[in-house]
């Protein structure tokens, strides 16, 4: 028996915990489907596929290798440890075997993964002897390094960041490279959804067009875990249809996942026992008996939170398990203490993580028994990405979903046929989003002048005419010419919607360290002054946040407890575009600007996170235009007779924010996106409208097509809400439905009902 | 989604055009004098421009005074360049005046100068780009120039002006012009006066060492915007500037080179750090090299002997090297050469102890990483010493 069937035994059977699992799926092993080796396979890759143990292939390798021969882009969705680098490294690599000229680019979206898979090629390359170069070439490679790595590499491993500021602006030094492209290889594909992805759809269209000018027309290759819509959002990033291989042939392992509710202590206004401290025993238990173990959480703050409460547990225990050593994992950490942590994950000096979903992407960590993860991590490719960090042996592997009180957690514990049924949900991207398309234009035209005529997804002729207004281009002659002395690809990032991040120093006692860095407008809401910032579970106070320099001042301070901001929302609405729904309860799609405005904050105590004072933010607004949906209740229709049955504004007040809160929630089940891509508020009389109303926007500066897709699934989004609502054991409103109304209780009483039947008008008049 | 990107752009422009966005000073885009032709026809010509194709434009001026120079040995100044003897006639001095300095294939040339000395003297060719859709003529027309000679003498040309040409020739289909040899006076500029001279600019170098003094010149950096304007609204007095400023770079680097080859030649040259002079010849002839060192050795310059060893060493001047230990400077790698001359020239132990001690001590104290192969290797010394002088030894 292993130690994680003991685990399963005594969990289930703990009068602790096991009333609280209210779901157990197994899952059980599944045996390979084989395809035979193709007959033509040049010899040095069957030797050198000899070499590392493969005979045969499984089948969707066997059918991505007989697409790419047929010269097709498809995507290859395939779950964690299922060999999905050969479904790519095979085409590429008979290909380079049989055309000495030939060129593969591969992309990761970071630059650790870029290091794995380069010993990973480098394995295969060298135990069949062939003729292939595969080089690195990221920020971290070195100048005397890049010169090689452009003119000899015959692979080229980078990712979208790199190709973007470096590879692409200088293409004339990447001629042979560019002139013998035949593959580009997009690894971890659903990792390419909301801004990021818009980004990297341009920056695909700019490497095309690049590589048209030197005469080749490269073949696409996709991998991904599992998304709803592996061939549209590889058809959006490529700019053309794409095939996708989804019958994964790779056997697995056996697999137990809990549904873990925790149990309440209130059932009236809906208080659970904390997620984070249930997920932190659970984690505990499966480290004690020696399972090696990762905890997921939703936030950085999170994340160090729970670590350092798991190693307070093992340093408090006098037993020979205080040697149990758990380390956090998130972005903001140095690389090099990244790659601290997944060297001690593998060589197991380190037993536990707590990660964000940082460690979701195929960093390897090598094997690990057990998957806890501490809320619902956003989307199904998430969870199963999560859930695939445990069980790469062939013993039996366990993941435990701990739900929080969110109505979006709470719907889904109630609801395991959602996350084990098939429906997974769809990756999102735009890549018309205005302002990250004209940014792309630039660095497009920087690279190559523009003909009349010449398409960059859509017609670039209006983009164009207002990059000449700014006078950075210059229309003549029939072309469309850089004609500006800037470098357009340094001032735009990729990944966050402004690219001047803030720099985190540490200056207890005149350390003036560097400890971390995040992007302006988290800043605002995270590091203000007086805030508490916890990295590698250490405490820090922030002395002085310096926007002008982007400068964190922060010293390290034993508190006991953290801070969390309060911010208050200005809408105003731009444009009208589209109109969702019936006259009697329409939505409307449309442009808005933003004003938020970080005013004061929350002292709230660890552990019970009880308030314990307020302090003042004095901080510029921060303001952005972007897309927005916004659900009106027009006069006389039946959803706002509904409204208007609440007898005074306060329970009007009330019951909205009710509802908001609500659909807000639920809305990221339908979108796949972070539950912080959204904003949200709610309006009594609508400045614009004139009548009351609800926003939900996309938090991203113009939009990454989640207000847009929004709109269509209204219907069902209402019909969870109000079965959300009405299965909920509460009065009036919990934080895992309608949320607890902060102003006076007396106004919130009765408003679920009311609630109800709105929700059941709405999702009557959107049901078609 | 597509066909609303344009009304989504168009309100974006609207919104941050009655937000009062500051506009960008760069006025390069918009073709707002289409009808300016004429005029802009009239200024060239009247700066001495004649039209040599469509958008292209070229004038030579003469410039009396320059002094053609010496034939000398390419390498002095060019590694690949050693045996090969050169000729004022055989090279031709290159500029070009860019859209920016941050490379990148958006990068463009619009001026090139060429200057070099025919029957009548120095003289410099420049041509110029009216607009972008001139510019395969434009580099045609200075590959010519750059393939007419033996070798191409410019001021960081290697790593700028030469780079972004080729890449420029690329991105226009034009084949590569043929290697010429590449002379950079940056380089020899940089060994010659840094630590002399405020910086190694050649506008420095024209005021520090030539003693020439440039009227009127346009900045460097305000180039690009000066061509940018023209595009925009025509011709402009800071355009006729940055004309004059790329033709008095190639002028410049004329007369530096003059003085250059005859500075070589003679082994002397104004100004010039005698280390930096000496390490140049040192690439042709090692024993005039010598004679560098050995003259500024003379006027008490100790931070000559460690180079002048070196030159010894690999002239064979076995004695000459050991005679000049005593005079090297009392830093660590100093005091170590001197405790190795006390033991085993000298015979005298104490000394040498005495150095290996300091030289440890120095070195270890350094945080230079061949500081610290030094320090070990220093401590080995002394402890060996410091067994061989202990009584019961």
């Amino acid at each position: 028996m292993s130690a994680v069937t003991d685990f399963l035994d005594d969990f289930l059977a703990d009068p602790e915990f096991g009333p609280s699992v209210g779901h157990v799926e197994r899952l059980p092993p599944r045996d390979a489907v084989w395809a035979d080796l193709p007959a033509d396979l040049p010899d040095g890759i069957r030797r050198a596929l000899a070499a590392r143990g493969v005979e045969r292939l499984y089948s969707h390798q066997a059918q991505s290798l007989a697409l790419a021969r047929a010269g097709r882009d498809f995507v290859v969705v395939t779950p964690t440890a299922s060999g999905k680098t050969l479904c790519y490294n095979l085409p590429v690599a008979e290909t380079l075997v049989q055309d000495p000229d030939a060129r593969a680019l591969y992309l990761f979206p970071t630059k650790a993964l870029s290091q794995d898979q380069q010993a990973e090629l480098n394995a295969l390359v060298t135990s069949g002897n062939l003729p292939i170069k595969a080089a690195t070439y990221d920020g971290d490679t070195p100048q005397s390094v890049r010169a090689s790595a452009r003119d000899t590499g015959r692979i080229v491993i980078t990712n979208p960041d790199m190709l973007h500021s470096g590879v692409l602006p200088n293409h004339a030094k990447w001629i042979s490279f560019f002139a013998g492209l035949r593959y580009v290889v997009v690894d971890e594909m659903h990792a390419y959804r909301g801004v990021f992805g818009s980004h990297v759809a341009n920056v695909l269209r700019r490497l095309l067009r690049v590589a048209a000018f030197y005469g080749s027309s490269p073949r696409l290759i996709f991998c991904s875990a599992t998304i709803g819509n592996p061939a549209e959002l590889a058809g959006l990033l490529a700019g053309r249809p794409v095939e996708a291989v989804t019958e994964n042939g790779a056997p697995s392992s056996e697999k137990a996942v809990l549904f873990y509710n925790p149990p309440l202590l209130d059932p009236v206004q809906g208080i659970r026992k904390s997620s984070a401290l249930q997920s932190r025993s659970i984690a505990a238990r499966l480290l004690e008996r020696g399972v090696r173990t990762i905890l997921f959480a939703r936030s950085r703050v999170r994340v160090e939170l729970i670590a350092s409460y798991l190693n307070e547990h093992f340093r408090n225990l006098y037993t020979e398990n205080s040697g149990v050593r758990v380390e956090p994992y998130r972005s903001g950490l140095l690389p090099t203490e990244r790659r601290e942590i997944e060297r001690g994950l593998r060589e197991g000096t380190v037993h536990g993580v707590v990660s964000t979903n940082a460690l979701e992407l195929g960093i390897d960590i090598g094997g690990l028994d057990a998957a806890v993860i501490a809320g619902w991590p956003g989307g199904l490719a998430s969870f199963w990405q999560q859930a695939g960090r445990a069980g790469r042996r062939r013993d039996l592997s366990v993941a435990v979903y701990v739900a929080t009180g969110s109505p979006l957690d709470q719907y889904l514990i109630n609801h395991p046929e959602r996350v084990f049924g098939k429906g997974a949900e769809n990756a999102r991207i735009d890549p018309y989003n205005p302002y990250i398309y004209l940014d792309h234009l630039k660095c497009a035209a920087f690279e190559l002048p523009f003909r009349d005529g010449e398409k960059f997804g859509d017609d670039p002729s209006e983009g164009l005419s207002m990059l000449e207004d700014e006078g950075i281009v210059r229309h003549t002659g029939g072309r469309w010419f850089w004609a500006s002395q800037g470098y357009p690809a340094e001032k735009l990032s990729l990944r966050s919607a402004t690219s001047d991040n803030i720099v985190i120093v540490d200056a207890t006692e005149g350390r003036n360290a560097v400890i971390g860095e995040m992007d302006r407008p988290s800043a605002k809401e995270l590091i203000f002054d007086d805030a508490v910032y916890i990295h590698r579970g250490r405490q820090y106070i922030v002395l002085k946040l310096d926007l002008e320099n982007r400068i964190c001042t922060v010293e390290e301070r034993d508190v006991n407890y953290y801070t969390d901001a309060v911010v208050k929302t200005d809408l105003k609405v731009l444009c009208e575009d589209q109109r969702f729904g019936p006259d009697s309860a329409p939505a409307v799609l449309g442009d808005i600007l933003v004003r938020s405005q970080a005013e004061k904050f929350k002292k709230l105590r660890f552990h019970s996170h009880e308030n314990v004072g307020y302090g003042e933010i004095y901080l510029p607004p921060e303001e952005m235009q972007t897309r927005a949906l916004a659900i009106l209740f027009p006069e006389g229709s039946r959803a706002a007779d509904v409204l208007d049955s609440a007898s005074n504004d306060m329970r009007k007040a009330a019951l909205l924010s009710g509802l908001l809160q609500l659909m807000k929630s639920l809305a990221p089940v339908q979108l796949l996106c972070d539950a912080a891509d959204l904003g949200g508020a709610w309006r009594l009389r609508d400045d614009h409208y004139g009548v009351p109303a609800l926003y939900l926007w996309d938090r991203y500066p113009g939009g990454t097509g989640l207000a847009e897709a929004l709109g269509p699934m209204l219907g069902s989004l209402a019909r969870a809400a109000s079965e959300r609502a009405s299965t909920c054991d509460c009065e009036d409103g919990c934080p895992s439905c309608l949320g607890v109304y902060d102003g006076n209780p007396d106004f919130a009483r009765g408003r679920k009902k009311t609630a109800l039947s709105a929700l059941k008008i709405l999702a009557d008049a959107w049901r078609a | 989604m597509p066909n609303d990107l344009r009304s989504r752009l168009k309100r974006i422009r609207e919104s941050s055009a009655t937000a009062g966005q500051a506009r960008p000073m760069n006025p390069g885009g918009k073709a707002r004098c289409e009808d300016g032709a004429p005029a802009r026809s009239e200024w060239l010509e009247r700066h001495g421009w004649a039209r040599l194709g469509d958008q292209v434009w070229e004038r030579r001026v003469e410039c009396p005074g320059i002094h053609a120079g010496a034939t000398m040995d390419a390498g002095y100044l060019s590694a690949r360049g050693r045996g090969s003897l050169v000729a004022p006639e055989d090279i031709v001095f290159f500029d070009l005046e860019t859209t920016g300095l941050s490379g990148g294939t958006g990068t463009i040339a619009f001026l090139s100068a060429f200057g070099s000395f025919g029957r009548h003297g120095y003289s410099v060719r420049q041509i110029f780009l009216e607009d972008y859709p001139g510019e395969p003529l434009f580099l045609e027309a200075s590959g010519d120039e750059l393939s007419r000679f033996k070798a191409v003498a410019s001021y960081n040309g290697a790593s700028f002006d030469l780079p972004l040409y080729k890449a420029r020739r690329t991105m226009n289909g034009l084949p590569p012009v043929a290697p010429a040899l590449s002379l950079d006076l940056l380089h020899a500029a940089r060994r010659l006066w840094r630590g002399v001279l405020p910086d190694c600019s050649l506008s420095s170098v024209e005021r520090g060492v030539l003693g020439v003094r440039r009227t009127d010149d346009l900045p460097g950096s305000e180039v690009p915007d000066a061509w940018f304007r023209f595009l925009a609204t025509g011709p402009h007095p800071e355009l006729a500037l940055a004309m004059d400023h790329n033709q008095a770079d190639v002028a410049g680097l004329a007369s530096l080179y003059g003085l250059l080859s005859a500075g070589l030649a003679a082994g002397r040259l104004r100004k010039a750090d005698p280390r930096g002079l000496a390490s140049l010849i040192a690439r042709v002839d090692l024993g005039r090299a010598a004679r560098v060192l050995e003259r500024s050795l003379r006027t008490g310059d100790a931070g000559a002997v460690p180079e002048l060893m070196r030159l010894y060493w690999k002239l064979g001047r076995r004695d000459e090297r050991l005679a000049l230990i005593p005079l090297l400077p009392d830093d660590a790698r100093g005091l170590y050469l001197k405790s190795i001359h006390a033991e085993r020239v000298l015979g005298d132990a104490q000394s040498a102890t005495r150095f290996a001690e300091s030289a440890a001590k120095l070195a270890g104290s350094s945080e230079k990483a061949c500081d610290a192969v030094l320090a070990r290797r220093a401590d080995r010394r002394l402890r060996r010493l410091e067994q061989l002088l202990a009584p019961d030894a």
